[in-house]
């Protein structure tokens, strides 16, 4: 199992204000997405199925293409639900994992996707505690819904534009030294990459969320 | 005495010399094999990069100071043939997974062209086939897709490299300049640096060039150089692309850092200038 953060700029108020007032079309293009993807996905999986009929594997049953059928429709029917939920404010004090994917999606529609690769693919939590900036992401709740769990994993977090000048400016060069040897390096990069994209966001006045999954 | 630049680096071979050697070159008897004897429908896509990528391992050798490599140029150059094939080429036809990574005629396409193009782009420059290039970069269209990298390497660094394309083609791709707005924008570090650096080229800037190369490199060694045992993560392979379209255009080597000097694999440092 590998773990990623997925970042996105954008301005707390106004993501606020689509969340409110435009739930209806974000939730439309969120399930045409979705619905598209599945697809693309389903286009690739017979074309597998082709490929292992024509080759060595003499197997043309297709009997389990009804259940991947069933499991994606209720995989959409559960991302648009939690997405609904978050949507009117309304959410579980422990939110599951369908949650957090549904915020990755209202923010992949609405903001800025930002792609640290420090932060990508890490195999243990522990590199997170070794980057050190996650507690910044749990100070404040943000003005729209944002689904937690206390397990801490999946989570998601948030930074206000009003903490990143301190943080980037003396914040992150004041973090302790990473613990592992092995990945300390990558910590310090993660750190560094983080700072700089503060920087630019700062400059364009813009809030960050992160979704961990 | 003078260093050689894996001493530079601080970086020596996990296995003996010899050892890569011996499994270099059975690679390359393999690859013979492979691409000329091998029946379809068994796949060559994943044998053609890495044929390709195999060659430019013996240049790198070279470069840290493990050489002399027996026919380096011989070996670049059917490496820059070989990158020629792969794109322009119809091999990809007898099998399925093969004609995904390469035909662009088809709507269910994965493309695998960003690995191929700078060993590619590499080699070429190393020779001095530019000619290749442009032939090589006449396969690139506007509607080529970025490959999935996991998260690995940025969507940005990509299009760099798709706007680097488009340079080096007679005609350049349509919408390329949105594309390098979108460079610009980056927000992470290394694909904007890389493209200051290869803009200057660009632009044939000496003082703006020298800025910025210098800061790429020094990205790559910080944060990106890896001690492990395939040689081509010690060295500045992207970075050393750049510096080859920059010294087509006539600029200078910039002064660097002796770390950083080493870490940029030239026409100089393999005994081909």
């Amino acid at each position: 199992m590998t773990y990623s953060i997925q970042f996105y700029a954008m301005k707390e108020h106004e993501f606020a204000e689509r969340l409110r007032g435009h739930s209806k079309d974000l939730l439309s293009e969120l399930e045409r997405r979705l619905r598209a993807e599945i697809e693309e996905q389903e286009e690739e999986d017979a074309f597998d199925v082709e490929e292992l009929a024509a080759g060595a594997y003499d197997d043309n049953d297709t009997s389990d293409e009804d259940d991947d059928d069933t499991d994606n429709e209720s995989t959409i029917q559960a991302i648009l639900n939690a997405a609904r939920n978050i949507c009117r404010n309304d959410l579980p004090p422990e939110c599951g994992e369908e949650y957090f994917c549904a915020l990755g999606w209202l923010l992949e529609l609405t903001s800025e996707h930002i792609t640290i690769c420090e932060f990508q693919d890490f195999r243990y939590l522990g590199y997170l505690e070794d980057i050190g900036i996650w507690p910044w992401f749990q100070r404040r709740t943000p003005s729209f819904p944002m689904p937690r769990n206390s397990k801490g994993f999946p989570d998601a977090g948030f930074l206000s534009l009003r903490d990143m000048p301190e943080i980037a400016a003396t914040g992150i060069q004041s973090l302790p030294p990473p613990r592992d040897p092995y990945t300390a390096r990558y910590a310090l990069n993660a750190r560094e990459e983080l700072q700089h994209v503060l920087s630019t966001l700062i400059e364009d006045q813009l809030d960050l969320v992160a979704v961990l999954t | 005495m003078l260093r050689k630049r894996h001493e530079i680096l601080g970086k020596e071979l996990h296995c003996p010399l010899s050892e890569s050697l011996e499994i270099l070159r059975k690679k390359e008897t393999d690859y013979e094999l492979e691409i000329t004897t091998q029946p379809p429908p068994i796949g060559q896509q994943f044998t053609r990069e890495r044929y390709l990528r195999d060659v430019v391992y013996f240049a790198v050798l070279e470069h840290l100071g493990f050489g002399p490599i027996n026919n380096l140029n011989g070996r670049i150059l059917r490496g820059v043939k070989e990158a020629s094939d792969y794109f322009l080429a119809e091999w990809w036809r007898a099998n399925e997974d093969d004609a995904r990574a390469l035909d662009k005629s088809r709507r269910k396409r994965e493309l695998q062209w960003f690995r191929p193009l700078r060993s590619a782009l590499l080699l070429c420059g190393l020779s001095g086939r530019w000619d290749d290039v442009v032939r090589i970069c006449s396969w690139f269209d506007e509607n080529i897709e970025l490959e999935y990298q996991a998260g690995q390497i940025e969507d940005e660094y990509m299009l760099l490299f798709l706007c680097i394309v488009s340079n080096l083609r007679t005609e350049p791709l349509v919408r390329v300049d949105k594309m390098l707005a979108t460079v610009k924008k980056c927000r992470t570090r290394r694909p904007k640096l890389l493209c200051a650096a290869w803009e200057a080229a660009m632009n044939k800037d000496q003082k703006a060039f020298d800025k910025a190369f210098k800061e790429s490199v020094a990205y790559f060694v910080k944060a990106e150089a890896e001690d492990v045992p395939n040689i081509c993560f010690w060295v500045a392979l992207d970075q050393s692309i750049v510096w080859l379209i920059a010294e087509r255009n006539g600029l200078s080597f910039p002064e660097l850092p002796e770390e950083l000097d080493a870490a940029v694999v030239r026409r100089q440092t393999i005994g081909l200038a």
